[in-house]
C-alpha cells in the first residue's frame, strides 16, 4: 500500500505542476499553449482565433484545478475526498479521447502512439486515486 | 453559525451552476453555442477545433462543480480549497472584463454594458462573499 500511496502522491503532483503550467499558459499565453499543446499532445489546429478566446477561461479552470491539487497533497489523508474530481475529469479525458480516436487521428493528426499513450497515462492516473480514495473510506 | 450556512448555499449554488454547465457540454453539444452566449459572452462557432475543445472545458467546468460539492460538505475543514474557488472567481472576473475590452468584434455576443456589468457583477459579489464568509470561519 506504501508504494500506491507514494505513486499516488506523485502522480498528484505532476498533476497539479502540469495543470499550473497549461492554465497559465493558456490564460497569459494563449499562442505558446497552441505550441505547447502541439508539442505535448500532437494537436495540429486549424482555425486558431477562436481557440485562443477558449484557451483564456479554459486555462482559469484548470489553474484553479492546478492550485487545489497542491492544497489537496499538502493534506491527502485529509482531504482524499477531492481526488473524487480528479478522477471523474481523468475517466472524462482518456473516455473522450477513447471514443473519438478517429477524429483526433483524422483531423488533429495524433499519432495512435501519442493518443494511447494520453489515455494509459490517464487510466493510471484513474486507478492510483480510486485505490487511494477507496482505502480510506 | 449563520454566515456557515449562507457558504454552503454559495458553494451548493457555484457547484449546481458548474456541474449542469458542465454536463451540458459534455453530453449537449447542440446547446454549446447557446451556453457559449449565456454564460460567456462568447459567439461561438462550432467548427471541429470548437467541436474537441468543448470536451476538456467541460470536464473542468464539472470537475470545479464537484469541487465546490465537497468543499460544501464541510466548509470549516475545506476552507483552502473555498479560497482556491475564490481565486478563480477573481481571475475569472478579470478576464471577462479583458474579454469585453479586447475581444475581435465577431467573437463577442452582446456589447450591452449593462448586460456585461451584471454578468460580472454576479462573479464578484459571489466570490467576494465567498471569501468573506470563509474568512469568518472559525
Amino acid at each position: 500500500m506504501l508504494v500506491l500511496d507514494t505513486l499516488a502522491y506523485i502522480y498528484l503532483l505532476l498533476f497539479s505542476i502540469y495543470h499550473i503550467i497549461q492554465g497559465t499558459a493558456s490564460v497569459f499565453f494563449p499562442n505558446f499553449a497552441i505550441k505547447f499543446n502541439e508539442v505535448l499532445y500532437g494537436f495540429k489546429p486549424k482555425e486558431k482565433e477562436q481557440l485562443k478566446m477558449t484557451f483564456r477561461p479554459w486555462g482559469s479552470f484548470a489553474f484553479a484545478i492546478g492550485v487545489s491539487g497542491f492544497l489537496v497533497l499538502m493534506n491527502m489523508e485529509e482531504y482524499f475526498l477531492f481526488l473524487i474530481p480528479f478522477i471523474i475529469l481523468l475517466i472524462f479525458r482518456a473516455g473522450y479521447r477513447f471514443i473519438l480516436k478517429k477524429e483526433i487521428m483524422d483531423y488533429w493528426k495524433v499519432t495512435k502512439i501519442q493518443n494511447w499513450r494520453m489515455i494509459i497515462i490517464q487510466l493510471i492516473g484513474f486507478l492510483l486515486f480510486t485505490i487511494f480514495v477507496i482505502s480510506r473510506l | 453559525m449563520a454566515s456557515d450556512k449562507s457558504l454552503k448555499v454559495l458553494l451548493w449554488i457555484a457547484a449546481v451552476y458548474h456541474i449542469i454547465l458542465g454536463l451540458l457540454g459534455v453530453f449537449a453539444k447542440d446547446a454549446a453555442v447557446t451556453l457559449a452566449n449565456v454564460a460567456f459572452n462568447f459567439n461561438l462557432t462550432l467548427n471541429n477545433e470548437m467541436l474537441w475543445v468543448i470536451n476538456p472545458f467541460a470536464a473542468y467546468l464539472l470537475v470545479f462543480g464537484v469541487f465546490m460539492a465537497v468543499a460544501a460538505t464541510d466548509p470549516k475543514k475545506y476552507k483552502n480549497i473555498i479560497y482556491a474557488g475564490v481565486g478563480l472567481f477573481a481571475l475569472r472576473v478579470i478576464q471577462r472584463i479583458i474579454f469585453v475590452v479586447s475581444a475581435p468584434e465577431g467573437l463577442i455576443s452582446s456589447v450591452d454594458p449593462i448586460r456585461n456589468t451584471v454578468a460580472i457583477a454576479v462573479v464578484a459579489v459571489m466570490g467576494l462573499s465567498m471569501f468573506l464568509l470563509a474568512r469568518k470561519l472559525k
